[in-house]
C-alpha cells in the first residue's frame, strides 16, 4: 500500500515549508501532518492511533526542544502502542553528529536523511515505505 | 733484624703464635679457621656490593656510601686474614698497620653515614612510595576524566553550533531553489522573508556561540564589591521590552547585600535567571518572582523563584543544563542560557540546583 499520510516532525518551519512543498510536488494526493515536536507527535499518535487504513510515513527531526526525536522513539518502543509494530520512521535531521547517526541506528528506523530533503531521498523512502 | 719494607715485615723476635702460649691444635685451627671465615665473607660482600652499584647505578641513592662500605668491608676482611697468618708469620707492625688504616676508614665510615643520615631518612619507604603513586594515579585519572568531559562538551558544542548553523543555511538552499522555480509574485515574497528569518537565525547562532566562547575564557577582571541590587536593577533596565510585556512583581530579599565577585559574571548570571523566569511565566497568573540572598554555613546563596510555566524535572534534570536543549517552544531561546549558567557557577567552584512543579514554578538557587 502505497504511503498516503506524511507525519512531519520538526521545529523548524521553514524546513516544514520546504519538506511541504517538496512532497505536494512529488505526490499532492499525500496528506501531510506537521508537528513541532515529539511530544505533540505522540500526543496526535495516541489519541488518533494510526489509522491502519492509511499507510504512514513519520519524518522525524532529531533536535527539537520539548521532546527531541530519540524521546520520542524511545517513548514510542516503551509504550504498549500498537502503532509501533507497524510505524516506519525516517530520521530527517541536519545533525552531522557520529553519535546521533549511532543512536538512530539503535532504533528500528527506515532510514536517515541528511537536510536538505531531497526530492529523489524522498522518492526512495517513499517507495520503500510502500 | 732491621726495617726490610719498612718495617712492615719485621717480626722483631716475637714468637709466631703456635708458639705463644699453649695452642692445642683444635683450638688454635678454631682460631684460624674462624679469622678465615670472616675474612672470606668479608672479600665477598664487596663483589655483591659492586655487582649490585653496577647494576643501579642510574638510580641508586649515596653511591659514594656504598664505595666507602666496600673499602672498609675489605680493611676489616684483610685484618681478620692477618691475625690468621700471625700463627706463623708474626708481623705484628703489619698487623698494627692494617689495623690502623682500618680504624681511619672506619671512621671515615661512621662520618660519611651521619652525614647522609638525614637525607636518607627522607628516602621514601616503599609502602609511602606506593601511596605517593596511587594519589597521584588518582589526581591523573581524575584530570583525565575532567579532559575527557571537557572533550566531549566541546565535541557537543561544535556538533550543535554546526547543525544550528547548517540548518537555516540548508533552508535557504531550498528557498532559493524554490524562488528560482517560481513567477508567482506571492510565492516569491513569501520565500524572500523564510530566507531573511534564515539569514538572521544564522546571526544569532553566531552571536550565541561567540557569547559561548567569551566565557569560556573571561579572566575576570572586575572583581570586587559586588551589590545583588545594583546588578538586578541592571539586568531589569536591559529588558525593559520583556518586563515590561510580562508585568512581574518582583520581590527583593537580599540579605546578603554584596559579595566579593566578577561584576560581569554575577551579571550574566542574574540576567540569565530573571530573563528565564520573565519569559516562561504562566498565563493563567499574574508573574511573581522573589530574587533572594541568604548566608549559610559560610557561603552565600541566590535564589531566583518564579511562579511561572515550571519543568518537569524527573526526565529532565541532566538534560536542563545541557548545551542547546529546550523545554519550552511558544518563545524565543537558544538552549543556550544555563548551560552558561552552569559553567560559570563551577568555574568559580560554586555549584547551581533547581526546584520546579510543572505550572506551579521555577527556584535556581546558586551557592557561591
Amino acid at each position: 500500500m502505497p504511503v498516503n499520510r506524511i507525519i512531519l516532525v520538526d521545529d523548524d518551519e521553514i524546513s516544514n515549508f520546504l519538506s511541504i512543498s517538496l512532497i505536494r510536488k512529488i505526490d499532492p494526493e499525500i496528506e501531510i501532518i506537521p508537528f513541532r515536536n515529539g511530544k505533540e507527535a505522540l500526543d496526535y499518535l495516541k489519541n488518533e492511533g494510526l489509522s491502519k487504513r492509511r499507510s504512514n510515513l513519520i519524518l522525524l527531526d532529531i533536535r527539537m526542544p520539548v521532546m527531541n526525536g530519540f524521546e520520542f522513539l524511545e517513548e514510542i518502543h516503551n509504550s504498549d502502542l500498537k502503532i509501533k509494530d507497524f510505524m516506519r520512521v525516517v530520521i530527517l535531521s541536519s545533525s552531522d553528529n557520529p553519535r546521533d547517526l549511532e543512536r538512530a541506528k539503535s532504533f528500528e528506523v527506515l532510514g536517515y536523511i541528511n537536510k536538505p530533503l531531497k526530492e529523489e531521498s524522498i522518492c526512495t523512502y517513499l517507495k520503500l515505505a510502500g | 733484624m732491621e726495617d726490610d719494607f719498612f718495617g712492615l715485615l719485621t717480626t722483631n723476635k716475637w714468637p709466631p703464635r703456635w708458639v705463644c702460649g699453649d695452642w692445642t691444635s683444635l683450638h688454635g685451627w678454631f682460631y684460624i679457621l674462624s679469622d678465615l671465615s670472616i675474612g672470606l665473607a668479608y672479600f665477598a660482600i664487596p663483589f655483591i656490593l659492586f655487582y649490585f652499584i653496577r647494576k643501579r647505578k642510574n638510580d641508586l641513592p649515596f653511591v659514594q656510601i656504598f664505595w666507602l662500605f666496600i673499602l672498609f668491608i675489605l680493611a676489616c676482611g684483610t685484618t681478620h686474614f692477618v691475625d690468621a697468618a700471625l700463627f706463623w708469620f708474626p708481623a705484628y707492625h703489619l698487623s698494627g698497620t692494617i689495623l690502623f688504616i682500618t680504624g681511619i676508614i672506619s671512621w671515615v665510615a661512621v662520618v660519611g653515614l651521619v652525614k647522609v643520615l638525614p637525607e636518607a631518612l627522607q628516602l621514601k619507604t616503599t609502602d609511602e612510595l606506593e601511596t605517593t603513586v596511587s594519589t597521584r594515579t588518582d589526581e591523573l585519572l581524575a584530570s583525565n576524566k575532567k579532559l575527557r568531559e571537557i572533550n566531549s562538551d566541546l565535541d557537543n558544542f561544535v556538533y550543535a553550533a554546526s547543525h544550528d548553523l547548517k540548518s537555516p543555511i540548508n533552508n535557504k538552499e531550498g528557498l532559493i531553489a524554490m524562488l528560482k522555480s517560481t513567477d508567482n509574485k506571492e510565492v516569491a515574497d513569501e520565500v524572500f522573508q523564510k530566507i531573511e528569518q534564515s539569514v538572521s537565525k544564522v546571526r544569532h547562532t553566531i552571536d550565541q556561540i561567540s557569547s559561548v566562547v567569551k566565557i569560556q575564557r573571561t579572566e575576570e577582571q572586575d572583581i570586587g564589591e559586588v551589590f545583588f541590587n545594583k546588578v538586578l536593577e541592571e539586568v531589569l533596565e536591559e529588558n525593559v521590552n520583556l518586563v515590561e510585556t510580562a508585568k512581574p512583581q518582583i520581590i527583593q530579599n537580599f540579605a546578603v547585600d554584596s559579595i566579593h565577585f566578577s561584576h560581569t559574571t554575577l551579571k550574566s548570571i542574574m540576567y540569565n535567571l530573571v530573563t528565564n523566569a520573565l519569559k516562561y511565566r504562566s498565563a493563567e497568573r499574574d508573574l511573581e518572582i522573589q530574587v533572594r540572598t541568604f548566608s549559610r554555613e559560610n557561603h552565600t546563596y541566590l535564589s531566583v523563584e518564579d511562579n511561572g510555566l515550571g519543568i518537569d524535572l524527573s526526565q529532565n534534570r541532566e538534560k536542563l543544563f545541557s548545551i542547546f536543549s529546550r523545554f519550552h517552544d511558544h518563545v524565543e531561546g537558544s538552549g543556550i542560557g544555563l548551560f552558561m549558567v552552569k559553567r560559570l557557577v563551577e568555574k568559580k567552584g560554586g555549584d547551581i540546583s533547581v526546584a520546579s512543579e510543572k505550572n506551579k514554578g521555577t527556584t535556581f538557587t546558586v551557592k557561591f
